[in-house]
């Protein structure tokens, strides 16, 4: 079945937020399940992500061990922050429909992310 | 009066008159009936600033040319080449080298921004589509598991509009229709293009002033998309789209008198509720061709006369 752009990556993405700890690419193929897939086109999309600072790869006895850089929920909270952010720093990346978020809410969203990526995208 | 001293007080008169009508249109609230005129008013007052300004420093060195600040910019590099000695003074040499400078700091301002809207905007639409639903049958918003209510459209190749699940569990069906008619218009009319070097300016300089210019064309901007989506869905359903939007967030912190981030949903949801009529189109086009002419005229004199 041929996939849409980002179907895969999310695809990838899932296997690997289901995963415990770091795993190979052969190990987010079989959680994949698809057998059509080749392990090529996960590695690719594992090294593309890896360049994307999604996911973060280590090495150990030169076999290449992938995980999540972030949760998920990490993810849909940067986004949201994001979209709901204040302080105008991010205003050039979105036009907005309102603002609906209380300062609150704004904090319990920032503390959701780590402090080394609070201040967005690098 | 020889030519160079008018153009200098034609550039300081032109500055003055888009100081002032900034000044008035920060407080104009008839703008709100023209909301797209008005974003136009807004460009060209600051296209007539910006260029007046650099005028007015240019032209205060390069006065004694007699010619247009271009081609006398590259009669005033022949006399530094030659080295004439006191020749340019160092008052012309400081309104040549200001000029420069500013429009330098405006040009890098703007690319610099440009490229880290980009970069955010990329990595905003990587993960959206790592961790947003979305259906097979294109023209539906990306949907983003959050409980906090927001809809907003994301610029670029592949833009987007995007609500949370939050929205979808406060809206009706017809208000969200409303919204994602509000969206969309965003994105048809490359409203971020038209924010974007305001939003720069902001984000280099954020002083009050710019604060207040940049929010009050934001808001103008909102408007523009509102008019659409009451002319599709009624007024009506985007008031409740709006004031529900209000009522979840934009609850004032403990202890605050005003709620003065309320202040723009609230004019809006004032604005459809009044629904005044849109301005006369005569008065509108002479609007826009009277700011044309501000905005056109200290640029002219950048090359005229050769």
């Amino acid at each position: 079945m041929p996939r849409q752009r980002g179907e895969l990556e999310q695809a990838v993405m899932t296997a690997l937020w289901r995963q415990t700890g770091p795993v190979t690419g052969r190990t987010v193929l079989r959680a994949i399940g698809d057998p059509d897939l080749a392990y090529t086109t996960v590695k690719t999309v594992l090294e593309r992500l890896t360049r994307k600072e999604i996911v973060t790869r280590s090495s150990v006895e030169r076999t290449w061990y992938y995980s999540a850089a972030g949760s998920r929920d990490e993810y849909v909270a940067e986004l949201m922050l994001a979209a709901l952010d204040r302080t105008g720093d991010r205003d050039g990346a979105l036009v907005r429909f309102a603002q609906a978020v209380s300062p609150e809410e704004a904090d319990v969203l920032r503390a959701a992310l780590d402090p080394d990526r609070e201040d967005g995208p690098r | 009066m020889t030519a160079g001293v008018v153009y200098l007080w034609h550039h300081a008169f032109v500055l003055a008159l888009a100081v002032g009508a900034g000044a008035a249109m920060l407080r104009a609230r008839w703008l709100y009936r023209c909301p797209h005129v008005a974003v136009a008013l807004w460009q060209a007052v600051a296209l007539g600033a910006v260029a007046a300004t650099l005028g007015l420093l240019l032209s205060v060195g390069l006065m004694p040319y007699q010619r247009g600040l271009v081609p006398a910019l590259g009669l005033f590099a022949a006399d530094l080449a030659d080295g004439v000695p006191g020749q340019p003074d160092v008052l012309r040499a400081g309104g040549v080298a200001a000029g420069l400078l500013l429009a330098a700091w405006i040009v890098t301002v703007q690319i610099n921004s440009a490229w880290q809207v980009r970069r955010q905007r990329a990595r905003h639409q990587m993960l959206l589509r790592l961790v947003g639903r979305t259906d097979p049958d294109g023209d539906r918003p990306v949907v983003l598991d959050h409980p906090v209510a927001t809809a907003y459209y994301l610029p670029g190749r592949e833009g987007c509009v995007v609500v949370s699940s939050g929205a979808l569990a406060a809206l009706t069906p017809g208000q969200l229709e409303a919204v994602l008619a509000h969206e969309r218009t965003h994105a048809r009319q490359r409203h971020h293009l038209a924010l974007a070097p305001f939003q720069a300016l902001r984000a280099a300089l954020p002083v009050a002033t710019v604060r207040r210019v940049v929010a009050s064309i934001e808001l103008l901007v909102e408007m523009c998309a509102d008019d659409h989506a009451a002319r599709r869905h009624g007024a009506s359903a985007l008031v409740d789209a709006l004031s529900r939007f209000r009522s979840l967030g934009d609850r004032p912190p403990p202890g605050a008198l005003a709620v003065v981030s309320g202040s723009a949903t609230e004019l809006r949801i004032q604005r459809l509720e009044r629904a005044l009529p849109p301005l006369h189109p005569l008065l509108c086009a002479a609007l826009v061709s009277a700011a044309l002419v501000v905005a056109a005229t200290p640029l002219s004199l950048f090359v005229l006369p050769v």
